[in-house]
């Protein structure tokens, strides 16, 4: 696709916009909702996913409800679909029936959704995550079924123990990762239609006359109902090296990342696993084999010995299932559409990121400025984290989805907010480890100098004794049934 | 019988394989050094291969079938010094785990003077021990990049994988990396399953140093058996002009790995790294804040790799410096490349030295803590063992280990100055003969209560007794059952001879628990130390005994040979080196300990049933965890004296001191605590922070 149209400017000089964020408090997941007043109307409508992993559908359902009702004349002007994770997605489902109701003028998604995309790369991008998620689909129905074999054998133990402690946070990640419609066919092919989320919001746009574009990193986006008001696109990165990057401890990141590497033989072999013949996947000549009926079995026998049984090793390469699904979310997280909002006037940004990962932060750097002027000697990047000063941040809080050098230590601006979407009375228990990271909110809560807010304070200001108190006076909390509904935040002088 | 009955048994079975990895046979320059042949000790072996220490479980549960099991006695194999070097071939992996894993034992064997038995199993928690004879290699066990040491499954798995290179002009994409291919790390995980059966408390990560030393003595085996190839030896010194602190292939750790994984270049290197912006390759300069910051246990252990590497460049350094001014005629400056004399020579210094070097650590390990080991501890293990081995001699070697272990701020807590003297472990010198400490030694003997002194003479009485009934024993599986029944008692009436009962009988010891640092004192219960079940007496657990016999050399008289094995040049006692004759026993106890709100409350007393594992918190403020103490005490058998006491106490030093209530060590229960909740902060690990702890911690990379 071309480098999106710029639409004529408006004559007079730009507005400056007083800018309402929004925060849904539905479990942690990203539903954000952003308004423009110019003056005292809203003038343009803005929202940034709808999901949370563990969705409650009456929550759901208020806090949609309560969506729709703040929007002007029913009208939606821009939907922005970050990335296929259920916490992103899983809402335009559970209340797809609400979400017909509005209109929806136009949508974004990434380049990496574009079934169109001219060079092959989204579509390679694609059959690789679908190759990792079949695989992973595969591991999740061996490990199951011998969990199940294992407690029906042996009843419950300590081994069945920690195999259920496995399955269990391997069964969270497949949950935001996996779709939850495709019956993967054990022998068959893979026929990943996606997320059943993602899904439904595209039903929701495609052959309703709603405008949808596909943005590459380093366009700029303006819009009519916004005038002087900048989308700049950051990632997700084109270059497939970045959305398998790692980053360096403590320099890049707060905490070492996994290895994003891609390796496809993981994937296959729990695919191939359950196949009658496997003759692909063989790492050596057929004769090499042993044949349990010649050699009269000597090599079978021994491995087979019950009194060498508590050494065998026939589940521990399931363990491999971790590291795979690890690494799918990650794939995931940085195939985030990523974007920086920018008032020509004052020149403030709002930024955006998704569940964007080290490898997308630090391909924004490398970016050139579409026009070539970017009035300062730092990089386009590094300018806009210099003047952002609202920042959702990336990743629910955890260790790797801030960068560390290329991403917070550049967020110099006196009056930055930021958003934490995270609630750690609704969320996976495994995920507790990693969200949030101390140490990011340490530096958040230095920088921002208190105004950190979550969508849930519970166990935070406990957990983290060196939280400031909140000193935002603009903060606006709704409540229903006595949890918070939404959270807000007006940037006047925008 | 036949003619060959009078034909001696060879010394040593001739195996093919890989100096490091495939990865160098595929390069002109490195093919011919790579390619080499190993003198395994011989041994009577069964298909597999199986032989005494280990065996060679070819089962690939990602197909769910087995590989052949190579013959290595099949007369073609014999005759060509075992099968060919190949990737594509599985009975070669066997041949080449096998390989690697007894060259490696055999080290351990050469330096601790006596034989390797594996960590025994226990079939339940605190239920009888049962013998585990043979380490079990299973090289084909996952499809992943890592390899671990399971000491749960007495195994070492090994996985293979496609390469994920950086950059494809490094490496080709998508070839599979066999891991029990590479020597480092078949030698690094054989390690961690040796250092397992001598020190099995050291899995508890009690302060950051624990798994990082599994991690960095793992390494340094996997390095400095490099320099027993000589092939290898020479073609690095050759191309380094003769100064290994320059990128070479000896101080680098599993070059294929590290390149198949997406690094530039090996997995590890002590002494540089390179830089994936400018692919240079830099030297590293010692930074000591490093040990106060890094806490991933492979990243810090990199920083003791380092440290003792630089303790060999410096004897490297000093002992070929007359060769220099030989060669150059005194101007030190070599112009061209080195004569091939000259690297013949210098191959034999680096060998030499990195034997004693090798040696030294392994030798350490005897003078360690039974637990909760630092660097600080390990230093003063080396400069300890080797005082007690070569009295004045090998002082260089010793003052290069202290001053690269003070570059980098390695140092025990406490001590006043960085010198032999006060790094050695004191000596304490308390008589447990009193008749024949006073002819044998003319030092002065620690003045003991009458009590005591009878206490010392029955632990000295049964430390003799146990060196004759297990110094001439050769065979592994009998060792192991002596020293069981000595410990434990055969369960006949001569049980009351046994060491567990001997020690159990003590309640009230104010001389041993000052010396042990343990509670074996009135009032124990009151610190959480629950009842031996049969006595009045505090709870504890043996956690070693053993025989240190071994004839010293000076690192000097060490060689490499060309065997792969380190041999030594000369056997026995001669002059300039002594007889080393010593028993350790190394004791454990344990208690609980209540944080609330961040300070320290109460003890409690751990369940018996479930005693090793760390309680829940309820409610979010209070934390409850296992406190151990442990003491490692060194016999002299020549003199009869109990010469060291390398403590982690459990009380505090003060309190049994004064001789009022014994109270609980606060100073290491303040540190454990700050540990741990430092390790709340530090995600080491990605994959365990979401599935947990998977009791493997000896992975390769802790799947990262």
């Amino acid at each position: 696709m071309a480098k999106s149209a710029r639409s004529k400017k408006e004559p007079g000089p730009p507005r400056v916009y007083k800018v309402i964020v929004r925060m849904y408090c539905i479990g942690t997941g990203d539903f954000l909702f952003v308004r423009f007043y110019s003056k005292k109307e809203c003038v343009f409508t803005m929202l940034v996913d709808c999901g949370a992993c563990r969705p409650n559908t009456p929550r759901f359902t208020v806090a949609v409800d309560s969506f729709i009702n703040s929007l002007p004349n029913n009208i939606l002007d821009l939907l922005v679909i970050t990335h296929e994770h259920n916490d992103h997605v899983n809402g335009f489902a559970i209340c797809y029936n609400l979400f017909q109701k509005i209109i929806i003028r136009e949508a974004w998604f990434a380049w990496t959704e574009d079934p169109d995309e001219s060079t092959g790369a989204a579509r390679e991008l694609k059959t690789n995550i679908g190759t990792i998620k079949h695989g992973l689909h595969h591991a999740l129905h061996t490990i199951r079924e011998r969990e199940t074999k294992m407690r029906k054998d042996k009843g419950a133990g300590p081994l069945s123990a920690k195999i259920g402690n496995f399955l269990m946070a391997l069964t969270d990640l497949a949950d935001i990762n996996l779709s939850e419609d495709v019956n993967y066919n054990l022998s068959g092919e893979n026929q990943d239609r996606g997320l059943r989320g993602m899904h439904q919001a595209k039903i929701l746009l495609f052959g309703r006359n709603v405008k949808v574009r596909y943005l590459y990193p380093g366009e700029i986006v303006t819009l009519p109902q916004v005038p002087g008001v900048r989308f700049n696109v950051l990632g997700p990165p084109t270059r497939r090296e970045n959305i398998f990057r790692n980053g360096q401890q403590g320099v890049d990141v707060f905490e070492k990342t996994f290895a994003l590497k891609n390796d496809p033989m993981l994937a296959n072999t729990f695919i191939e696993f359950n196949r009658v013949n496997r003759i692909f996947d063989l790492p050596f000549s057929d004769h090499y084999y042993a044949d349990p009926l010649v050699h009269n079995g000597m090599e079978y026998l021994r491995y087979l010995d019950q009194s060498n049984a508590w050494r065998s090793i026939d589940n521990d390469w399931l363990n491999s299932a971790g590291a795979l699904a690890l690494r799918l979310n990650s794939h995931i997280n940085n195939t985030s559409l990523v974007l920086a909002i920018e008032s020509e006037e004052t020149k403030k940004v709002l930024l955006f990121p998704g569940d964007a990962e080290y490898g997308s932060w630090q391909s924004w750097h490398s970016l050139e400025h579409p026009t070539g002027k970017s009035g300062s000697s730092r990089s386009w990047a590094a300018d806009l984290l210099n003047r952002t000063v609202f920042y959702k941040v990336s990743h629910h809080g955890s260790y790797n989805g801030t960068a560390l050098a290329k991403g917070i230590s550049m967020m110099e601006h006196p009056d930055l907010i930021a958003f934490v979407t995270l609630d750690l009375q609704n969320i996976f228990p495994g995920w507790k480890r990693t969200m949030p990271s101390r140490r990011l909110l340490e530096e958040l809560n230095r920088r921002a100098q208190g105004r950190v807010i979550f969508m849930n304070d519970h166990d935070i200001n406990n957990t983290f004794y060196f939280r400031q108190d909140v000193k935002l006076p603009g903060l606006q909390t709704a409540v229903h049934n006595k949890q918070p509904l939404y959270k807000e935040v007006a940037i006047s002088n925008f | 019988m036949d003619s060959s009955s009078h034909i001696k048994k060879p010394a040593y079975r001739r195996l093919r394989g890989f100096a490091f990895d495939p990865s160098l046979s595929f390069n002109a320059d490195t093919a011919y050094m790579n390619d080499i042949v190993f003198n395994v000790p011989w041994e009577d072996i069964k298909p597999g291969p199986s032989g005494e220490y280990v065996e060679v479980v070819d089962y690939d549960p990602t197909l769910e079938r087995m590989y052949k099991a190579v013959d290595l006695d099949h007369l073609y194999i014999v005759a060509q010094d075992g099968l060919d070097p190949s990737e594509s071939n599985p009975q070669f992996h066997q041949q080449m785990v096998y390989t690697v894993a007894m060259i490696t034992i055999r080290n351990f064997e050469m330096g601790l003077g006596r034989k390797i038995n594996w960590a025994p199993r226990f079939e339940e928690e605190g239920k009888r021990e049962i013998y585990v004879p043979q380490l079990r290699l299973y090289p084909h066990a996952m499809r992943e990049a890592n390899a671990y040491y399971s000491p749960l499954k007495h195994a070492i798995l090994f996985g293979y994988f496609y390469s994920m290179p950086s950059e494809s002009s490094l490496q080709l994409s998508g070839i599979p990396v066999f891991t029990c291919l590479s020597h480092d790390i078949i030698a690094h995980e054989v390690t961690h399953a040796i250092l397992d059966s001598i020190h099995k408390d050291y899995h508890e990560a009690s302060n950051p140093d624990v798994l990082a030393f599994h991690e960095a003595f793992a390494d340094i085996v996997a390095l400095f058996q490099h320099f027993s190839f000589p092939e290898a030896l020479r073609h690095q010194i050759s191309r380094t002009q003769g100064d290994l602190s320059t990128q070479n292939l000896l101080g680098q750790l599993a070059q294929e790995f590290g390149t198949a994984t997406g690094k530039y270049g090996s997995l590890r290197d002590a002494i540089g790294t390179t830089d994936p912006e400018t692919m240079t390759w830099k030297p590293n300069i010692p930074n000591p804040h490093e040990y106060r910051q890094v806490m991933e246990p492979h990243a810090r252990g990199s920083i003791l790799v380092a440290a003792v590497f630089e303790a060999f460049l410096t004897m490297y350094k000093t002992r070929t410096a007359d060769l220099w001014r030989i060669a150059t005629n005194g101007t030190g400056i070599w112009q061209g490349e080195l004569q091939p004399d000259l690297v013949a020579r210098l191959a034999e210094e680096a060998s030499q030295a990195a034997a004693g070097v090798l040696m030294m650590c392994i030798r350490a390990l005897d003078y360690c803590p039974p637990l909760d080991i630092t660097f600080g501890d390990f230093l003063c293990g080396i400069i300890t063992a080797d005082i007690d081995a070569n009295r004045n001699f090998n002082r260089a070697a010793r003052m290069a280990f202290i001053s690269a272990f003070r570059k980098r701020g390695i140092y025990p807590q406490n001590i006043r100055s960085l010198n032999e003297e006060s790094l050695r472990y004191p000596v304490l010198n308390i008589s447990t003969n009193i008749q024949k400490s006073k002819q044998t030694t003319g030092d002065k003997l620690m003045r003991l209560s009458g009590d005591s002194n009878m206490l010392f003479s029955a632990i000295g009485q049964f430390v003799f007794e146990y060196a004759h009934a297990v110094q001439y024993l050769d065979n592994r599986k009998d060792l192991f059952f002596v020293t069981r029944n000595f410990i434990y008692g055969s369960g006949d009436a001569n049980g009351s001879y046994a060491l567990h009962q001997r020690l159990r009988g003590i309640c009230d010891s104010a001389s041993f628990a000052r010396i042990t640092g343990l509670a074996f004192i009135q009032g124990f219960e009151m610190m959480g130390i629950h009842h031996s079940s049969l006595t009045e007496g505090p709870h504890f657990r043996i956690a070693r005994l053993e025989l240190i016999s071994r004839a010293s050399q000076d690192a000097g008289q060490l060689r490499h040979s060309a065997t792969g094995a380190v041999n030594s040049a000369r056997d026995g006692a001669g002059p300039g080196s002594y007889k080393v004759n010593h028993a350790v026993i190394s004791l454990v106890q344990h208690c609980g300990v209540v944080f609330r709100n961040g300070k320290f409350d109460c003890m409690f007393t751990p369940d018996k049933e479930n005693m090793a594992k760390d309680t829940q918190e309820a409610d979010g403020q209070t934390e409850r965890f296992i406190f151990r103490g442990g003491c490692t005490l060194i016999f002299d058998l020549d003199t009869s004296l109990l010469k060291y006491a390398i403590c982690k106490p459990i009380v505090s030093e003060e309190s049994v001191l004064s001789g009022g209530r014994p109270e609980v060590n606060q100073r290491r229960i303040a540190q454990q605590y700050q540990y741990r909740q430092a390790k709340k902060d530090n995600l080491f690990s990605e994959y365990q922070a979401f599935f947990g702890d998977d009791g493997e911690q000896f992975a390769l990379l802790h799947k990262d």
